[in-house]
């Protein structure tokens, strides 16, 4: 609910703050006097662009806050999204751990140990038997696709202390 | 042309490329049946398959995956009652009330039937239509190319859902974010902040392959819904449809495909759109539009024709301009890339058997899309049934590899993550993420040839008034501005005195 009251003017300001770091870097880029437009002109259009639409966003969220307190405090109640953000963020974190061992252990290594972790966050039970199922399959599913990628597709893929 | 015609058509029909094409659409209907996998995912994560092929065998592939994408959505309308991708929303509309009442075969043999006419009537006005617009657009220097891309930009703010606002910091956005890397014409790092990884820009796949593959998983991953439900019991006889009622729907036919056809020409629209359009212009012109909604053949006719008439839409612009309408389009155009070849005009002039053999494989993908869907209903229905968390693990590997084997740099890894989570947070914060990626692909188009034009002319703006082509896209583009900001400016009247 706190998303669907504050996410305009959270992302109204979060967007003000990327301009205005995003202006700031204008300034370092090179531009030589050619009598045309130099490298500079784009990002000055979308900083000034994006100021004005930010500032919108922020006066036109806070306006809608301040009509609607009553009305949303009734819908409170209704909406109880079925979302588990427990497995949004293990699956972030994972993600973020898989790409980067990917390229120095390797993708097999990786690959299997990703797909058994990400199969344990978001299956439904996590039943001992289930788990040496997991397990299993996620191997041969590693295996079979760095065979598929590698020797039928010729796909690089990194080797990491396999090599 | 007859000679060009015969190679394309050894090109395409060799047994490889047509075991490729079988492969294609199976895994297009797939990722168009599941909800939560969608036929722009499928294409993106087809794209890793082609890098060894050769040209047509890796075009023809994607190809095949586009067709069977679109398509296979109304499998999971029909007998989910949840649309398998954005294109088939109205298809449910009419197919799961026909399912409901017993009658899930026969709203198959429509929707499979009219999927193939849709097709099948858009692929041959791109035939007809691509080559004289291509032959237009040969003359076409930096002014046409800056003045139409301008003009595809400004159409995404006026026909976005919902919040308009939003709408458009998605798409300046999507440009921000390609004036990172070395400047066009004069080479300049820019925001590059000394990372060497950040010279060439964001490979534009990575981007695709994050937004519409690993934020969709993101997603899901939060998702504890139950599994739905599968309808398996139903039987096809025929195609669902007798020769009389065939005849009555003419009309609404012919109009949904053309709905389709224009709508997927016009940028940042596809299927997703015009299936609602055509299903709304079927109800307002129907003798009896209060039994839409109830289960009749008019409703599954006007969403499944539109819907797949788009797909011929859609490739009129990225063949004759180079410029992709949105993001599957997008993806086809990394796929063209990846094999060396630039959509657009010369491409006619110098790869015309190859541009042949690219209509070709979408025939042959529109007719084995068809069959396969036609007898092989049954095995697709069973694949509605594996379970998600089996799927997403699997979804993101492929993404990897796919981001990973662009290049073979880890730097486009972590830029898919990076835009796996942006995209993520935007469909949180309700972005839309369609002017992102048209903002994405269409702002170096623009900022390039606006710089190449004005280099040409001396600095003289004006000259883009005394070309025919460009003032007129210019004109348009004009209006188009004016005529959103009034219609804003009416309706935020209109509420403020209510």
């Amino acid at each position: 609910m706190f998303v669907r009251k504050y996410g305009d003017l959270i992302t109204g300001i979060f967007f003000l703050l990327l301009t205005a770091f995003y202006f700031s870097q204008i300034g370092t880029i090179q531009i030589i006097d050619s009598g045309s437009l130099d490298a500079a002109f784009v990002p000055k259009i979308v900083a000034g662009a994006m100021f004005i639409l930010s500032v919108c966003m922020i006066v036109m969220s806070s306006i809608k806050i301040k009509r609607e307190v009553a009305v949303f405090s009734d819908q409170e109640a209704e909406t109880t999204p079925n979302t588990s953000w427990k497995s949004i963020i293990m699956t972030a974190v994972l993600l973020v751990v898989y790409v980067a061992l990917f390229q120095k252990i390797g993708f097999l290594i990786t690959t299997a140990i990703y797909l058994f972790l990400q199969l344990l966050i978001l299956a439904p039970e996590r039943k001992p038997k289930q788990i040496v199922l997991f397990a299993v399959s996620s191997v041969i599913g590693a295996i079979a696709l760095q065979y598929i990628f590698v020797h039928l597709l010729y796909v690089m893929l990194p080797e990491g202390i396999l090599r | 042309m007859g000679s060009m015609l015969l190679e394309s058509l050894a090109l395409v029909l060799s047994a490889k490329v047509i075991l490729l094409m079988v492969l294609g659409v199976v895994f297009g209907i797939i990722f168009g049946a599941i909800p939560g996998l969608t036929a722009t995912m499928g294409v993106a994560l087809g794209l890793p398959l082609t890098f060894g092929m050769t040209p047509i065998e890796g075009l023809s592939l994607l190809s095949a995956i586009y067709i069977g994408g679109v398509s296979g959505g109304l499998i999971s309308a029909i007998l989910l009652k949840i649309p398998g991708t954005p294109s088939s929303i109205a298809t449910t509309f009419d197919g799961s009330p026909m399912a409901a009442r017993g009658e899930a075969g026969r709203a198959l043999g429509i929707g499979i039937t009219y999927s193939f006419i849709g097709t099948v009537f858009s692929l041959i006005v791109l035939v007809f239509i691509a080559p004289p617009i291509a032959d237009i657009a040969l003359k076409f220097g930096p002014f046409e190319y800056f003045a139409v891309s301008l003009f595809a930009l400004t159409i995404i703010s006026s026909l976005s859902e919902g919040s308009m606002l939003k709408a458009l910091i998605s798409g300046v956005l999507g440009i921000g974010v390609t004036t990172i890397g070395a400047a066009p014409i004069d080479g300049f790092p820019r925001f590059t902040f000394g990372i060497s990884a950040l010279d060439a820009g964001f490979d534009i796949l990575s981007v695709l392959i994050g937004m519409y593959a690993v934020a969709e998983v993101l997603d899901m991953a939060g998702d504890r819904s139950p599994a739905e439900k599968v309808n398996m019991d139903f039987k096809v006889k025929g195609l669902g449809f007798t020769f009389k009622e065939f005849c009555d729907q003419t009309v609404n036919m012919i109009r949904s495909a053309l709905i389709g056809i224009g709508v997927g020409i016009l940028p940042g629209l596809g299927g997703a759109t015009s299936n609602l359009i055509a299903y709304a212009a079927a109800k307002n012109s129907s003798k009896h539009p209060e039994k839409f909604g109830t289960g009749i053949m008019d409703g599954i006719v006007a969403s499944e024709t539109s819907n797949n008439a788009s797909v011929g839409g859609a490739l009129i612009p990225l063949l004759t301009l180079g410029i992709p309408g949105d993001a599957v389009t997008a993806l086809m155009l990394g796929g063209f890339m990846i094999h060396g070849l630039t959509p657009g005009p010369l491409l006619f002039t110098n790869n015309g058997s190859l541009v042949y053999g690219i209509f070709i494989a979408l025939f042959v993908s529109t007719i084995l899309m068809f069959v396969l869907e036609f007898f092989g209903i049954r095995v697709f229905t069973y694949v509605l049934k594996i379970p998600k968390h089996v799927l997403y693990p699997v979804v993101i590997v492929l993404s990897v590899i796919g981001a990973f084997g662009l290049n073979n740099r880890i730097s486009d890894v972590y830029a898919l993550l990076i835009f796996g989570f942006l995209g993520y947070g935007m469909n949180k914060f309700k972005y839309p993420l369609a002017p992102f990626v048209l903002g994405f692909i269409l702002g170096p188009i623009i900022e390039t040839n606006l710089r190449r034009g004005l280099s040409f002319a001396s600095g003289d703006f004006m000259t883009i008034f005394t070309r025919p082509i460009s003032c007129v896209f210019i004109v348009l583009t004009i209006g188009t501005i004016v005529f959103q900001t009034a219609k804003g400016i009416m309706s935020l009247r209109k509420k403020t005195e209510a």
